[in-house]
């Protein structure tokens, strides 16, 4: 049975997520996951000699020790990211096969997620390359089962506790709380975890916790799936409570206040666009990049990095414009719609996040005003030039975003097209050149002044671009409603 | 005045609509039957400017609507769930259509109380979005909102599937008022031919691609489409 649901599984990993995405686009993501996967087996190695030759220490003990880390961080990942799906499991309900079997075959498939087994290979390739440093196999074998068997522990911790937001906090604050007393050497977490996972090496019967606790979580898991096995209880994604509200002032923009209403609501009920309203925050915190080498203090980079510090909402709602309307783009297309008031729309909302962005960006300046200033005419860049570019280069995404999706947001494909690399230039490798060279020459001055320059020069001009992005969007307005089209 | 002209569309070898020529006046509920796959909404589509006519056109008022917009301002259309907005609730996306023609919130809630009957109290203040409401709760949100701003051509594709009886009787009073009283002219496309008969005045039937009948409805129509259909369950087997 479950070799069946197996070929299931592969034939909807290669006909799902691969269809529409161009060759291009299939390579680079195999190379993303060899380079990850590289990554992991690298990093053990790099553990493992590091520790033993440059620290002169048991690199089994040192892994154990920060292994406490790990693991919480590994729960908190599967915790914000990795949901059982239940999506392809209706077509089951009926058929002749044992709720039992079923309830396994949900459970077994979360550790088929890349969260789950992408950190075994580290742990692989660190219990083999310590075979080869003359460490006992019963031991070594022990130690990986007990560790391994921990962290698919978190599988099933997450199953019992998704969706209560309650427990989830609590844990968290004891996490944190547990985290602070050890960061300030009040309790010695680290050497209990130094004791407890290197147990597994030096006294191998210990593995025996892990096991009963693995097939205990398995069994409670088991039961409490088991139980809500059914359409209305288990298997139905929680729907959130629907209110009908409006920005009341927006109204008195006509069109583009209906437009710019409805993207905030666009972005506050959807998971795929909470997923970026997360990332455009985190790029908030992109300039403290600054502090971890030496190679981000030239001007260049300082202006790349003010650009996404400035620009994280911009760059990752922008390129999705018209995809983000995806499901609903024939309805868009029959509407009254000036595609030129839809576009502003858009355009104002990205400006009014970078502006907003540009203050809280405020911070920075106590590390010096020279990098505020530097990040708040990457802002100025943002908002007269790159708002209009980045509407354009979305224009040609052309890939479909199923809002109602309840995958949440990774593993989203983007689309690969070389027009919208090709936008790169003006977006990105333009203001870090002008900047930088204007800087080298006349000083900081000239360079921010330059730079707001072509910020303006942008807006001024802004209608003109609109207009050859409403006349792009007029030509490809058949391809884009057949792309949208394809619900895979 | 809707306009067909020499209309077809093909896909790689397979042409999947041909029509010379169909003209609906202002004011005409037309009915368009035909079993799956036969173009109805490949048909609806090409009206709508949605996809790309192979040869020919389709006119609104003398304009092509490939050519110019000027169309949108007088036809709207539920054509399926991609004519709705999942995560608005369904005074939102009433709100949201209303004011892209012209209406504000007080005109589409005057508006929308006229459907109270219609929506069984499961629809306004259900605390649901769109996208969580049953298939039939959708579909009538996504034609209230094709009547919304007083269009002058409405059209629905299948807009009796999916609908429980009570509604249906409703909806067939609701297209007929709305075609007496306003003029407003309606393309409805339909799998049930009773349903059809008894709202249009006009039944054009469309099998593989071709309009193979064009009737002004009478009290012979319906038997006489029934009888269209049932020979063509037939005839194969005849010929077997």
């Amino acid at each position: 049975m479950f070799v069946k649901f197996l070929r299931l599984e592969i034939k909807s990993f290669f006909r799902g997520t691969s269809v529409g995405v161009n060759l291009a686009m299939k390579i680079l993501r195999f190379m993303g996951i060899l380079y990850f996967m590289a990554c992991l087996v690298g990093g053990a190695f790099a553990v493992f000699y590091m520790v033993q030759e440059k620290m002169n220490a048991d690199p089994l003990k040192v892994v154990s020790k920060f292994m406490i880390i790990v693991w919480v961080v590994d729960l908190i990942v599967k915790y914000m990211w990795q949901e059982m799906s239940t999506q392809n499991i209706k077509p089951f309900l009926t058929l002749n096969i044992s709720k039992k079997t079923l309830v396994n075959y949900m459970l077994i498939k979360t550790f088929l997620s890349v969260f789950s087994w992408i950190n075994s290979l580290f742990f692989i390739t660190f219990s083999i390359i310590a075979l080869f440093n003359g460490y006992g196999f019963v031991e070594v074998l022990s130690w990986f089962i007990g560790v391994s068997l921990l962290f698919y522990l978190n599988n099933f911790i997450n199953i019992l506790f998704n969706n209560k937001e309650t427990i989830a906090i609590v844990i968290g604050s004891i996490f944190l709380g547990l985290g602070l007393l050890t960061y300030y050497h009040i309790i010695p977490l680290l050497s209990y975890s130094e004791t407890f996972f290197y147990g597994f090496y030096t006294k191998p019967y210990l593995i025996l916790i892990p096991i009963v606790l693995f097939s205990g979580l398995w069994w409670i898991c088991f039961k409490h799936v088991y139980q809500e096995f059914y359409l209305d209880q288990g298997l139905e994604a929680k729907k959130m409570i629907g209110r009908t509200e409006n920005i009341a002032f927006l109204n008195k923009y006509g069109v583009l206040g209906t437009f710019i209403n409805n993207d905030i609501k666009l972005l506050r009920r959807n998971k795929v666009a909470k997923g970026i309203i997360l990332g455009s925050f985190l790029f908030i915190f992109y300039g403290l990049l600054m502090f971890s080498s030496s190679v981000y203090k030239t001007p260049y980079m300082m202006m790349l990095m003010g650009l996404f510090v400035t620009g994280g909402f911009q760059f990752l709602f922008g390129q999705r414009v018209p995809a983000f309307d995806s499901s609903y783009y024939p309805l868009m297309m029959t509407l009254n719609v000036p595609y030129k008031e839809y576009l502003k729309a858009k355009w104002w909302l990205m400006n009014i996040v970078t502006g907003v962005s540009m203050i809280i960006a405020i911070f920075y300046a106590y590390w010096g005003w020279e990098i505020y200033i530097t990040f708040f005419a990457a802002g100025l860049y943002n908002i007269g030039v790159n708002s209009q570019f980045t509407l354009w280069s979305g224009a040609f995404n052309k890939t479909q975003i199923d809002l109602n999706s309840r995958e949440k947001r990774i593993g989203q494909k983007n689309s690969f097209n070389m027009k919208a690399l090709l936008l790169l230039i003006p977006k990105m490798l333009l203001p870090m050149a002008v900047f930088g060279i204007s800087k080298y020459f006349f000083g900081m001055t000239v360079g921010v002044v330059s730079i707001a320059i072509l910020g303006l020069i942008g807006f001024l001009l802004r209608e003109k671009i609109f207009d050859t992005i409403v006349r792009h969007y007029k030509k490809e307005k058949y391809s884009t409603l057949d792309a949208f089209k394809n619900k895979d | 005045m809707i306009t067909i002209n020499n209309l077809s569309k093909t896909y790689g070898t397979a042409t999947v609509l041909n029509i010379e020529n169909i003209e609906i006046p202002n004011g005409e509920t037309f009915g368009l039957v035909g079993n799956n796959g036969a173009g109805k909404t490949t048909l609806f589509s090409l009206m709508l400017d949605l996809i790309q006519a192979t040869t020919g056109s389709v006119s609104i008022d003398g304009i092509k609507v490939s050519e110019s917009e000027a169309w949108k301002s007088k036809v709207s259309a539920f054509v399926d769930d991609t004519f709705l907005i999942g995560y608005l609730t369904p005074e939102e996306y009433f709100y949201f259509i209303g004011e892209l023609r012209g209406q504000n919130k007080a005109s589409v809630d005057e508006f929308l109380k006229q459907f109270h009957d219609l929506f069984n109290g499961e629809i306004l203040n259900s605390g649901k979005y769109v996208r969580d409401l049953s298939k039939g709760n959708q579909k009538k949100v996504g034609i209230v909102g094709a009547i919304i701003g007083n269009p002058e051509i409405i059209i629905l594709d299948e807009p009796f599937a999916n609908l429980d009886p009570s509604t249906q009787i409703k909806l067939k009073n609701l297209i007929k008022e709305l075609s007496k009283q306003d003029g407003v002219t309606f393309l409805i496309s339909s799998h049930d031919l009773s349903h059809t008969t008894e709202v249009c005045n006009r039944i054009v039937v469309v099998n593989k691609g071709q309009m193979v009948k064009d009737i002004q409805t009478n009290p012979e129509t319906l038997k006489e489409l029934e009888q269209y259909f049932a020979d063509q369950v037939s005839t194969p087997t005849e010929a077997i």
